[in-house]
């Protein structure tokens, strides 16, 4: 049997329990805050800067890096102009997914699309993989070819199993960047 | 500070909790003499120091709050579990419910040691899938019936709720089955070819029908409500779809006017959340009851073991939160719902660092059935919706919940694991 604990101290010591409730949560909230990013490496993740670009980019996604639907397209600052001679291949439309650049993208000779920086496409998105997907022009056309990325490329709803020939007007996705193939 | 001793901070915290109030709760309830609370607290903190220090040692870099934070919520609630068993004439309330804690936190780090990928649970889709409408078809033909909802099968002593695993493997069915066919879904509709979003009405059409189905069948208009929302929360995160959200939320609102219309026990739910005053000694009792203890409890509560949560039907179980809102004050309840929000949010975390597309749906619909539960539940226990018969996470007494919750959390921890190692490539 407990000694009697009068009511009075009871309800006062109430007031301790309410204390430890409210240092866990401050504990708690401390703990989360300093996980978040802090404004200067958001910058610095948001602008992968610095890097010089490879010569061979003509184009380069560049934005948010979680979704990737906000993504945008831009000529990086140090990479020439793309070349104005006529592409030999036709051209790659951007249809969803990033902000298209004018005129598309030119199919000069094969296009590699990934996450890394020496893809020629980058696509800054956590579920495209490191090297994704690539195009080769051949004779007998342009090939896309899946290189075993984890989340597929996807021609119209099928995700791609073996290489594929495009047609004109075939469209594709690379993670959430949805592209159409025109022939001229 | 490293994220083992923040942990450890936390875990330290937890106890102290628990062990001030045991102390008080028991001394609170003197009068009632009651059960000695302290084997029970031994068993569940034995359980949490194994659990944390499993967790600790083997996921490097996976989330360290998640354990955590589950334990405090564990730990409020099996302490206004524990003060409620003499009170409503059964005091070993409290000792079942810590075994049910110990054995939770047994499924959590069974879930930790399993081998393997959890990308793998993809591949069984179609069986959750099948696995989840069995249960429920079979709860519904063969089920105990208790205050007249068939939601239970009697197993030995013990009451089994398929309802909590259900929705668990509803997640894994919708994650994987939205990541196979969410290009499909985003590319081909209301598009340049003009076709029919046949796929994406499908899966609408088939969540509606389920959550009607429950409606209607189950009378359990709490799980209807979770489903819809859980099924709605998945599409749009994986689809981003607003204007099939917008129509399937639309379809849902004349379901439910249809609903009141026709069926009686609807029209009775609604009746004793709008107005329970009306008839504070039939239909509207509970709520009545539930409302007086709220606000006896005040800003800072009447103190553990102090006020008289008993008198709210079920306080041990739906009505946990009540309980909890009078002897621990709104300061406590408020507090008590930032910690369920901070779970949800790092749940998502887990579900951003994810490195696959499966992997981040998993996590975040987990999220939402966490989300969507604590906010069904507490919003009918504070009249803001109505009425419901769900737990609250974590917290209500009851095995099954126990259980399904520390699956979850086990999931999310393995897929945060994953997601950390594999972020670096």
């Amino acid at each position: 049997m407990t000694p009697e604990v009068s009511e009075g101290l009871l309800y006062f010591l109430k007031y301790p329990l309410l204390i430890l409730l409210y240092v866990f949560l401050a504990c708690a909230l401390r703990m989360m805050a300093s996980a978040l990013p802090t404004p200067k490496e958001l910058a610095a993740r948001q602008a992968p800067a610095g890097r010089p670009a490879p010569s061979t980019l003509p184009v380069r996604a560049v934005g948010s890096p979680r979704t990737g639907t906000s993504a945008s397209l831009e000529a990086a600052p140090e990479s020439p102009p793309p070349p104005a001679r006529p592409p030999e291949w036709g051209r790659l439309e951007v249809i969803a997914g990033m902000d298209p650049p004018v005129g598309g993208i030119p199919i000069h000779g094969a296009l590699l699309f990934g996450r890394a920086s020496d893809c020629p496409v980058q696509i800054p998105d956590p579920f495209v993989s490191s090297h994704h997907a690539r195009l080769v022009p051949g004779s007998e056309g342009v090939v896309l070819e899946d290189l075993g990325s984890r989340n597929g490329t996807w021609l119209g709803p099928e995700r791609l199993e073996s290489p594929v020939r495009l047609q004109d007007g075939d469209h594709f996705a690379v993670g959430d960047v949805t592209f159409r193939y025109h022939r001229t | 500070m490293s994220e083992r001793r923040s942990g450890l901070v936390l875990m330290a915290l937890v106890s102290a909790i628990l062990v001030l109030g045991a102390a008080l709760a028991q001394a609170g309830l003197q009068r009632l003499e009651p059960p000695s609370p302290w084997p029970s607290v031994g068993l569940i903190l034995g359980a949490f120091w194994i659990g944390w220090l499993l967790s600790a040692l083997r996921g490097r870099g996976a989330d360290f709050m998640l354990f955590p934070l589950a334990s405090l919520l564990c730990s409020v609630g099996w302490l206004e579990v524990y003060r409620l068993g003499p009170a409503i004439g059964s005091p070993a309330l409290g000792e079942r419910q810590a075994l049910w804690i110990a054995l939770g936190v047994g499924v959590f780090i069974l879930a930790l040691l399993v081998p393997g990928d959890y990308r793998t649970l993809e591949d069984y889709k179609y069986t959750c899938l099948l696995t989840g409408i069995l249960l429920q078809v079979a709860v519904m033909l063969f089920g105990t019936e208790i205050n007249g909802a068939r939601l239970w099968f009697e197993i030995g002593p013990v009451l089994f709720q398929p309802v909590e695993v259900v929705k668990i493997l509803l997640v894994v069915f919708l994650a994987a089955f939205l990541r196979q066919f969410r290009h499909w879904i985003r590319l081909g509709l209301l598009s340049a070819e003009g076709r029919l979003p046949r796929r994406a009405l499908f899966l609408l059409g088939l969540g509606w029908a389920a959550a009607e189905g429950v409606l209607v069948l189950q009378k359990d208009l709490g799980m209807a409500l979770l489903l819809f929302g859980l099924f709605l929360s998945m599409f749009f995160l994986s689809t981003g779809r607003r204007d099939l959200v917008a129509l399937a939320a639309m379809l849902a609102g004349v379901g439910s006017w249809v609903c009141y219309h026709l069926f009686g026990h609807v029209r009775v739910r609604v009746g004793a959340w709008l107005d329970p005053f009306s008839d504070p000694h039939g239909q509207g009792y509970q709520m009545s009851q539930a409302l007086y203890a709220l606000a006896s409890g005040g800003l800072d509560g009447s103190g553990l073991g102090m006020g008289r949560p008993f008198l709210v039907p079920e306080a041990y179980t739906d009505f946990i939160f009540v309980a909890l809102a009078e002897e621990w004050g709104m300061l406590g309840a408020l507090g008590l719902l930032m910690v369920y929000m901070m779970l949800v949010t790092r749940a998502f975390r887990v579900a951003l660092a994810a490195g696959d597309e499966f992997g981040t749906l998993l996590a975040a619909g987990l999220a939402t059935l966490v989300a969507w539960q604590t906010l069904i539940l507490v919003g009918g226990t504070v009249q803001l919706a109505p009425m419901t018969g769900i737990t609250l996470p974590f917290m209500s007494y009851g095995g099954s919940s126990m259980l399904a919750n520390f699956l979850l959390l086990g999931i999310l921890w393995r897929i945060s694991a994953v997601g950390e190692v594999s972020g670096g490539d």
